[in-house]
């Protein structure tokens, strides 16, 4: 995604450039069609007036030739200055234009009337000289002829015409300054190209620096991933802002977590708290019916020494847990043995069972003799839990029944109850420490047994039973030599 | 004045004639010829009209061509580049002025005459101009 976010840039820095080139390119191309364009329409001006004013240098010489009886006589020195007074006449109202004839190689009546000193432009200029005898000889030859000079400031147009009179051609020629117009749009020209230019480099820079900036982003921002600590480098430009911006969030969210993990130890002190009163609290529960039993028995006078093996049972086990919580940081030491589970079953039964308001709690054992390693404190202490669980969830005189029997090694034990089950978000955080559906439960109970089955090698699940419910734990069989 | 000016003229190409220079004293003559033309059209208005009467269109054609005709008469003043000569395009353009007047009067004969001496002294001014340029001679 982020491969096609950075390509997806890429191609758009790339569009933005086409884009300012090519404007740069249609700009320039239309003012140079728009110089070219002024240009032609100059010269299509230049064309007219020197047409115009070459029919009327023909059409005079023709009248002066005419009214002249005795013209053909004439040396072309006397001919000439009557053509230069003819042309000078003539050209007075084409302004910027001057020319005359050309007769037998040789320029005639030659004026320019319009120049701004007329009486020092004697004769034809010297720089076109050449030219124009070339266009006139060209139109005695085609009867009309141009030519186009374009030199870096003026255009100059040349036009010469073949007149009735036999070998007689007349010329002009009109120079214009290719300033003011072209030169202003050349101004615009140049400054569109510089401006495009700019631009050009303007985004190429910003497209480099901009990748640069989201590399920099991203391989900071990877740092940020495997190191928390790390913070994004920054500069001064609007990226860095943003760097900054990150920085502050990483910042913000590193307190808001340390914020959080000092509720969460807060949180489990008080779990933990309630866990221990929970662990405390059944083997309390199992004194206190206990010593009922033996007040009842004591009334009768039928006191056994037996009686007080509960208690005493007991007390070792708060004992043991105290000993397991004072030792916490310490991995617990497990006392596996090989021993018979029915006793095991049959106490943690004998315990529960006096309780009163309860129904009868029946043991199935298929094999009186099977057998695990065990630790038989942590047994009893999880099937305790289990059968606490299930004498609070049957109903009163219902029957929890608990079964053992051998299973492809392994052995089972099942603790069944009519009670009215589980629901699905129940059993998704039955085993969660602290999760309880109790009022004044703690949720460390099925936690706790699900941990001391697991380190005796066995496992503790819970199936929906019909009706109510049903913990399972198995344990690894012992296999006979 | 223009008959003084034919007439010095003269002098001068018999001058121009007797030194071999025919061209110039060629021109001279035609000058005079012109002058002289020039300064005849208006006593044929005392005379009346001898041949056919000419027609407005005729006229202002040849007003029209006078027209351009004076405006070559300045530069061929400054050719000639003699005082005398400076004072004849002045006299063209009256000889003009006058046969524009005819013309708005509807005097055709008027407006011709004087139309032709305008004509006229411009070809003397023009003869003079030509004389004042003449061909560089022929190596021997």
């Amino acid at each position: 995604m982020s491969s096609f976010l950075r390509r997806r840039l890429q191609l758009q820095l790339l569009l933005i450039l086409v884009a300012a080139l090519s404007v740069a390119a249609l700009s320039a191309l239309l003012i140079w069609d728009s110089i070219q364009n002024a240009e032609n329409a100059v010269i299509a001006d230049m064309g007219r007036q020197l047409s115009a004013a070459l029919g009327e240098l023909g059409h005079q010489y023709s009248d002066r030739v005419n009214s002249d009886s005795t013209w053909t006589t004439l040396p072309a020195s006397t001919q000439d200055v009557s053509l230069r007074a003819v042309s000078q006449a003539v050209l007075r109202s084409y302004p910027g234009v001057e020319g005359g004839y050309y007769a037998n190689s040789q320029f005639l009546g030659y004026s320019f009337p319009t120049h701004d000193n007329p009486a020092a432009k004697t004769d034809v200029p010297s720089a076109e000289r050449s030219v124009i005898q070339e266009v006139a000889n060209r139109a005695g030859s085609n009867g009309k002829a141009e030519q186009l000079l374009r030199g870096g400031n003026e255009l100059v147009l040349i036009l010469a015409t073949t007149l009735p009179e036999r070998g007689v051609v007349a010329w002009g020629m009109q120079r214009r300054s290719r300033e003011p117009a072209s030169a202003g749009r050349r101004v615009l020209l140049v400054g569109l190209v510089i401006a495009a230019l700019l631009s050009v480099g303007g985004t190429l820079q910003m497209g480099i620096a901009l990748r640069r900036g989201v590399a920099r982003i991203q391989d900071g921002l990877g740092s940020m991933e495997k190191d928390f600590a790390y913070r994004l480098p920054t500069g001064i430009d609007e990226l860095g802002e943003i760097s900054r911006s990150i920085n502050r969030m990483a910042l913000m969210r590193g307190r808001l977590e340390e914020e959080l993990r000092r509720e969460d130890r807060l949180r489990a002190i008080g779990r933990t708290v309630a866990g221990i009163a929970h662990e405390i609290r059944n083997p309390l529960n199992g004194i206190r019916l206990s010593i009922q039993l033996l007040e009842q028995r004591l009334k009768r006078g039928s006191v056994q020494p037996e009686d007080l093996d509960g208690v005493i049972s007991e007390v070792d086990r708060m004992d043991a847990l105290l000993n397991d919580l004072l030792a916490f940081k310490e991995k617990k030491q497990f006392v596996l043995s090989e021993q018979n589970l029915l006793p095991v079953i049959e106490k943690c039964v004998h315990l529960v069972q006096p309780q009163e308001g309860i129904g009868k709690i029946r043991i199935e054992a298929g094999d009186p003799g099977l057998r695990a390693r065990i630790d038989s404190q942590r047994l009893t202490q999880a099937l305790m839990n289990l059968l606490l669980n299930a004498v609070e969830a049957t109903q009163n005189h219902d029957e929890v029944k608990v079964k053992l029997y051998e299973t492809n090694q392994a052995v089972t034990i099942e603790v069944h109850d009519s009670g009215p089950g589980l629901d699905e978000e129940q059993r998704k955080h039955l085993f969660e420490a602290f999760y309880t559906t109790k009022p004044n439960g703690t949720g460390l109970g099925l936690a706790v047994s699900r941990e001391l089955v697991e380190e005796m090698g066995g496992k503790l699940r819970y199936e929906n039973g019909s009706p109510g419910a049903m913990f399972t734990i198995e344990l690894p069989a012992v296999l006979n030599a | 004045m223009l008959i003084a000016v034919a007439r010095r003229n003269l002098d001068k190409a018999e001058e121009k004639a007797h030194a071999n220079d025919l061209f110039v004293a060629d021109r001279l003559v035609a000058a005079s010829d012109a002058f002289i033309h020039a300064a005849e059209h208006p006593l044929h208005l005392e005379e009346g009209p001898k041949g056919p009467r000419p027609d407005a269109e005729e006229i202002a054609s040849h007003l029209e061509r006078v027209y351009f005709r004076l405006q070559q008469a300045d530069f061929f003043a400054r050719t000639v580049g003699d005082d005398n000569a400076k004072q004849l395009p002045g006299m063209a353009r009256k000889f003009y002025e006058r046969s524009l007047q005819a013309y708005d009067k509807s005097d055709w004969l008027g407006a011709d005459e004087f139309a032709k001496s305008a004509d006229d002294t411009i070809r003397g001014l023009e003869n003079l101009a030509q004389a004042a340029t003449p061909p560089p001679s022929r190596p021997r």
